[in-house]
This record gives C-alpha cells, structure tokens and sequence, in this order.
C-alpha cells in the first residue's frame, strides 16, 4: 500500500492525469491513500483550504480511495489554542471532505481524544499519529497507540529504522505501520524564520512570505540542502531524495507496511509518476534533478561513533578512588589532592596510580609531607599531600587505595 | 517575610562541576551518568561519583536530576532498570526523559520522579495533560514556548514547569533535527549532534548559480539565551525551575552562572523587587563567561531575525580561567591548581561563592613548595597570596588588563 502526500496544486494535478491515462490498470495503481493539509495545519503545503478541500473531493471522486487531512505543525500554546478553535469550526468541512487525521503534537492528539465528538465516528477512527521524531523502542510505541487504542489506526515510524528493525516492528505491533518510502527526507524544523532576513530588501513580490532556496555550507561536503520558509516556520531537507523502492528483497519482508510518497521540494511530473509506478527505478532516479539515498534503510550505525566518544577512562573508577595527582616535579616529588569523601591516606598505605594514558602503578606510602614540606603521619580529604617522584605519572592520574592498604 | 522564588537548575557535566554549581548557588543540578544520557562527550558520571555527587549536593541543601533523555533502543531499555536500581540506591532527586518508551520503564520499574525533557518538544496545555497523566511530575518546556504561554499551560495543568532562563540554544524545535544523521552519521538525538547549524552557508535560489549570486550567512545559527533581566517575569509566571544550559561548559561558565542566578533570586527572596544595585554587576559577570551574543530568545515573545548569530565563534571573552583554588593553608597562602597560563604582573580575581570579587596583582608565582617560577602553565600547582574568604572550588581568573598588558609586551 503506497500513501501519497500533495504539498501543492502543481502536484495534485500531474498525479490526477497520472491516474487518469493508466486507471484501467488497476495492477499497476495497487492500493493508494493520499495525504492533504491546508497551509494553516500541514507544515510545508501552499494549499488554502478550498484548495485542500476541492482536491481532496477531486483524488476522492476519480480515485475512490481515502483522503487524510495532515495536521502535523507543532504549536506552542497561543497557536495551539488558535488552530483548535480553527479545527472545532471546520470540524463539519472535515468529516464532508477527510476520512481520518494526522497530526504530531501531542497536544494536538489529547485534544482530538476530548473532542472527538465533534467529528464523525468513522473519521476519527482513522487517526495517524506521526512518530517519526525519536520513538526508536517498541515500549513507547506501544504506549503511544495505547493511548487510544480504538482510534490511532496507525503510526508513521521514523525513517532512521533499518528494515530488519521494521520488520520485527511489524509483528508488534497491532495497528498500520508507516514509513517514507520515497521523497524528502526532513532534517530540520523551526518556528524561527531563518530566510527571509536574507531577502530582505527583495521580497516585495513574496505575499505568502514563502521561500524555496538551497544551502551548502563548505563545512560539510553534503551541497544544496532544500530549505524552505514559510508561516511556520524554517524547514531544512536532505541533499539527496529517499529511495527504497528498488529495495526488492527487503521491501518483500514489509507486506503490511504502508509507505509514504512525499514530495514537497519538487513535485512529480505526470511521466515520473509513471516510472515511479512501473518500478523503472532508476529511469525515475534519473529524471529527478536531486540525487538518490536509501537512507537508514539497509543498516543505521549512527550509534557507532557515539559510542566511541565515550571516555573509557572514566569507567575505570570505582569505591577505592580517593584522589588525583595535582602536580609532578620531576625527581622531587608527585602531589595528590585527596577528593573522596571522609577519607584519609597513612604511611604504609599502598596506592594504585592509573594514568590517563591507562599506565599503572603501585606505590607504599613510606614518607608524605605537606607544601610545607612538612612531614605527615596522613592527609585526609580535601588535603594536599606530597610523595616521592614515581616515573610515568602525570597530573590528572587517578589515585585508588588497594585493597593490601583498607584498615 | 521571605518571597518565593524558583528553583535554579544548573548542568553538572562532571562531579567537580556538580561541587562547584552547587558552592556557587545553584538550588538544583543536573547530570548524565555513562549512558542514557545525550551529552555523549561530557565527563559523564560513574556509579561511584554519582554517589559521591548526590551526597555532596544533598549535605548543601540541593537536588540532583540525572537526565536519561537520549532516545533509547529496544536493547538500551532492557538494560534500564538495572540503571535506575543504582538511581534508587544513590537516592537521585528525578530523572529527566524525553522518550515515551523511557517514561513507562522508570514509572514501572521504579518510584524515581519523572521530570519530562525539552527534547519531548512539550508545548502546550493539552500536551501537558498527556505527560501528566503518565506519571510526570514536571515538565521543561520547548524552548520556543514564551513564559506568558508557560503561565497559561501552569493555570490549566497543575504541574511543575521547568523553563530555560541561561545558555546556548538549539535552532530546532528540540529533537526535532536530525541534520548530523545525515550528515556525519551520529545521531543528534543519542548525543551526536555535530552543530551544523553554527556553520556558514551559502544560499541561493537556485542551486547551480554561481557563487556571486549567492548569499553567505550563519543563518540558522542562534544567539545565547539570558533571562536575567525577565526574572521577575518567571517568578509572576510562577515558573517552579530555572535551567541553565551547558553540561559540556566549563567550570568558569557552571560557577559564574549559577552565582549571578542565585544571588539575584537571593535578592528578590529577601526584598520581594530585583531592583538591586547588583544588577549590573550581574550583568557584567555574564558578559565574562565564553558565549555568543546574548538574547532573550522565546522568552518574551517568538525570537524574531534579530535571535540570530551571524558569525562562527563565540563572542571574544577577555576574562580567562586561571586557577582553581584547591586548599587553604591558613594565614599563609592558597593552593590552586592552573587552569590557564597566567604570569607575574598578571591581575587575577578571586571568585568566593558569595559576594563581590577580589582582584590583586601577582608579584611572583610560587609552585606547591615555593619555589618562584615566571611563569604558570595549565596544571600546575601554585601559590596565590592568602585571602580569608578564598575556599576550595573558588575559581580564579585572570582579568584582561593583564591579558592585554601581555599581548602588548
Ligand atoms: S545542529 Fe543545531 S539545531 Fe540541530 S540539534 Fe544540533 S544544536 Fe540543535
């Protein structure tokens, strides 16, 4: 089952012509579900609502399949408050034109749980909650649709899940599973309005306050991210179009899943529609004028460096610690500053030095002396204290009491 | 007759900065220990140092949150609970958590308080409402929410609100970029994030005009937040937490921060009005720590063009680190350890936890045993002159006339 996301009235049209030269193959077409949100609720859509409206009434009348309305801005609480005053008053406009709602905020999907009333039962029973930021674990997603079990009909899960991970989803989890299957991959949202400062002086034909540009920062050898500017805010997309189709073998072993064609950088042509369609993968690819990734889709290690970052160092310390080296002097001595709490250091203890480059040694506390050099029975936390020189270690090395030393 | 202030909420990348926000003011800190957490480069903390730490904070009369806000995996979750056993044992204040996942296993498997991180991207009253009724008991807010907002969530959904008033921000609503993903391959949202958005780019219409018609700008990269001055707005607002931003930061930045934020809540718990005559040296101190040009980001009303950082690097900060105090030998001097080169001649400043500063130039450095060198460098363990007030955790600095006087010889 493929869903299809129209962002504008150029894209609507070019698919309707689509759909009308190849209806009669039925094999071709396979199941189809679209996705339209007026500009004032869908993030990056240059629809007015009449335009949503008629659209979705048009896909409806030719296709026969289901239209979702996308609601997916996030809104802080004055916006909030507006969009669902808003949505109450065209809740009859939605239930005539729309068979089911999607929407992000959490906000928005507590609010459509109180009032749930005011729309059609069969509508908002199909609601699809978009999970795609984060939710990488099946307790949480779970927790999600159990929230409202009898009307989140479906998530859309985050295009950093490898197939492997998709396809354990699938048995999980008891409602529609989605995913991007091909189009713009969004990298970046914010209310801010990052682009207009740049035209400032230039944007006097720009009434909707929209832009469409491109950026490459010489810091990154990635080149053109799409980034667009709009009433809600700025939206940066990835260099390259997602990809999977081609996919064959793995995309076999996600029968139930639902992907999403989404397009909102460059729509599709009536002919690329066409190759998308008869699976000419890469006659499409090469129509397109942005390149092709399958992102995460094959395997993710985004977590490998991340896990590399990690000090190490750190992990060796444990309740024997008791200090840090705070100055060497060669040939003369090695200060320790005792940190741990209520804790002291005796003549005849014996200490482990581990350094920060991992190198170890023992040493026998036969004579400390305090920055004085005045010579001391013990020091206790808090204290600086001095011992003789020990090769190979720096400041910063880590002090343990051994086990030989515990009184 | 005191008056209510909110709590301040400062990072604690490493335990000798959890010491030093603590000594310095802060009501509250909060940390990440080796996993779970999102600051994958911060000194994360240890079992041992975590026990060490919630001690340390408990004795001084503060709080600690350990943030497990990374957004975990399958796996990660089933090694959880064995996590929050030792937050339960070491007795932990709350944790923070942003994933939905997360939120249920800490509710299940343990009593901890959950507080709800601005990586959740919480901002409104209805969503408020649904994280309440999962069990948390506060939430920080998304950074894009204004405090007059933050009043109205307050007066629908009885729960404790947690905003940031100090730090560097995120450009994106939080966890909602996931530009290093892509871009590097490490997850911004698991602690990978590798600011991209600080970069320069160049930016056109079309993507293969030439270079000349392109605009060259750090467009998405933002200005510090500073909420000193709309502090009387929080505290109407009725705003329960205070966060400062910035486990990565230094000691400097941790110790400055948490002492101008505290002493002016101090001020306005005694006298009801922040119309103190401290307020510009409040000011002048948060001008001293390392940061980009300040603003009052969504604070007061959406941050418009002007939240905007338009350059690379942070704002040229003169005053520099030199010297951690690190033990007192009465009446005689003060053993610090460098943190910066510093010289004779130098003017340095000692910053006690409370109170103004005291400056006094270096006639000579000592080493530990007295020894006179020209010059200290990082890690040494020197001498300063004794003053009363100066306790280990004290941070000395160097102020720019001396730095200047350097660079001039
Ligand atoms: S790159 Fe910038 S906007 Fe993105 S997560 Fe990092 S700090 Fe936030």
């Amino acid at each position: 089952m493929r869903i299809i996301s129209f962002h504008e009235n150029e894209a609507v049209e070019n698919f309707l012509s689509f759909y009308q030269q190849t209806k009669k193959d039925h094999h071709l077409l396979g199941n189809q579900e679209y996705i339209l949100g007026p500009r004032a609720l869908s993030r990056v859509s240059s629809l007015s609502w009449e335009e949503t409206k008629k659209w979705a009434k048009e896909l409806k009348e030719s296709t026969g399949n289901k239209v979702f309305l996308q609601w997916d801005i996030l809104m802080t609480q004055s916006n909030f408050k507006a969009v669902c005053a808003q949505i109450s008053q065209y809740a009859s406009d939605i239930n005539e034109y729309f068979d089911g709602i999607r929407v992000q905020d959490t906000g928005a999907l507590f609010w459509l749980k109180e009032h749930k009333d005011i729309f059609r039962e069969e509508l908002i029973q199909e609601i699809h909650l978009i999970c795609e930021n984060g939710n990488h674990n099946l307790e949480g997603l779970k927790s999600w649709y159990n929230f409202w079990p009898e009307n989140i009909s479906r998530l859309v899960l985050s295009a950093e899940f490898p197939a492997q991970k998709l396809n354990e989803l699938q048995g999980q989890l008891s409602c529609q599973l989605e995913v991007l299957g091909a189009g713009n991959i969004l990298l970046f949202y914010t209310p801010r309005h990052l682009i207009s400062p740049l035209y400032e002086n230039e944007n006097e034909n720009n009434k909707l306050g929209e832009y469409k540009v491109f950026g490459t920062s010489e810091e990154s050898p990635h080149k053109g991210f799409p980034i667009i500017e709009n009433g809600h805010g700025t939206f940066m997309f990835n260099t390259k179009e997602l990809y999977i189709f081609s996919e064959k073998e793995k995309l076999d072993e996600l029968p139930h899943f639902i992907f999403r064609i989404d397009f909102p950088i460059e729509s599709l042509t009536c002919e690329q529609w066409n190759l998308l369609f008869r699976k000419e993968h890469e006659s499409f690819q090469n129509s397109r004028s942005m390149g092709h990734t399958k992102g995460f889709f094959r395997t993710n290690k985004t977590d490998v460096l991340f896990k590399k970052l990690k000090n190490h160092r750190l992990q060796d310390r444990d309740h024997h610690y008791v200090g840090d080296v705070v100055d060497v002097k060669k040939k003369e001595h090695v200060g320790i500053l005792i940190k741990g709490k209520n804790l002291a250091l005796r003549k005849g203890d014996e200490i482990r030095l581990l350094s920060p480059e991992g190198r170890e040694k023992f040493v026998t506390l036969k004579t400390i002396w305090s920055a004085d050099k005045e010579n001391r029975e013990s020091a206790k936390t808090g204290q600086i204290f001095f011992i003789p020189h020990v090769g190979g270690i720096s400041v910063r090395t880590m002090v343990f009491k051994t086990e030989v030393s515990s009184h | 007759m005191t008056h209510w202030v909110p709590e301040l909420l400062s990072p604690a990348g490493s335990l000798e900065k959890l010491k030093v926000a603590v000594s310095y003011g802060a009501d509250a800190v909060y940390l990440g220990g080796q996993n779970f957490g999102l600051r994958s480069a911060a000194d994360n903390f240890t079992e041992t140092e975590l026990k060490e730490g919630v001690e340390f904070a408990h004795e001084h009369g503060a709080q600690v949150y350990v943030v497990l806000n990374s957004f975990l995996y399958d796996k990660e979750l089933d090694d959880l609970p064995d996590f929050l056993k030792i937050l339960e044992e070491v007795k932990v204040d709350a944790v923070i958590v942003s994933d939905l996942g997360v939120v249920e296993t800490v509710a299940k498997k343990s009593a901890l308080e959950i507080h709800l991180s601005t990586q959740a991207s919480c901002l409104n009253s209805a969503a408020a409402q649904f994280w309440k009724n999962k069990g948390v008991t506060r939430i920080v807010l998304g950074r894009e929410v204004t405090i007059e907002e933050a009043k109205k969530i307050k007066e629908e959904v009885d729960i404790e609100l947690e905003m940031f008033i100090h730090g560097s921000m995120c450009m994106a609503y939080s966890g909602n970029c996931v530009i290093s993903n892509y871009t590097q391959g490490r997850d911004s949202n698991r602690g990978g994030c590798a600011h991209s958005c600080r970069f320069e780019y160049s930016i056109s219409n079309d993507n293969s005009v030439e270079d000349s018609q392109k605009k060259f700008a750090h467009f998405m990269s933002s200005k510090d937040l500073m909420g000193l001055r709309v502090l009387q707005d929080f505290i109407d607002a009725g705003i329960d937490s205070l966060k400062v931003e910035g486990r990565m930061k230094s000691h400097h930045y941790a110790g400055t921060i948490s002492k101008v934020y505290s002493e002016a809540l101090q001020y306005y718990k005694e006298n009801g009005n922040l119309l103190s005559e401290d307020l510009y040296r409040w000011e002048v101190e948060l001008e001293k720590v390392s940061h980009r040009d300040y603003h009052l980001g969504n604070l007061m009303a959406p941050a418009g063009k002007e939240s905007i950082f338009p350059e690379r690097q942070h704002a040229v900060v003169e005053t520099k680190v030199a010297a951690m105090v690190l033990e007192s030998i009465e009446d005689k001097y003060i053993l610090a350890e460098a943190r910066g080169p510093f010289q004779a001649g130098d003017t340095l400043e000692y910053i006690f936890f409370k109170g103004k500063t005291h400056s006094f130039q270096l006639k000579e450095i000592q080493d530990a045993t007295g020894e006179t060198f020209s010059k200290a460098r990082p890690g040494m363990l020197v001498r300063l002159p004794y003053v009363r007030e100066a306790e280990a955790l004290n941070i000395v600095r160097a102020l720019p006339s001396s730095l200047g006087q350097r660079e001039a010889r």
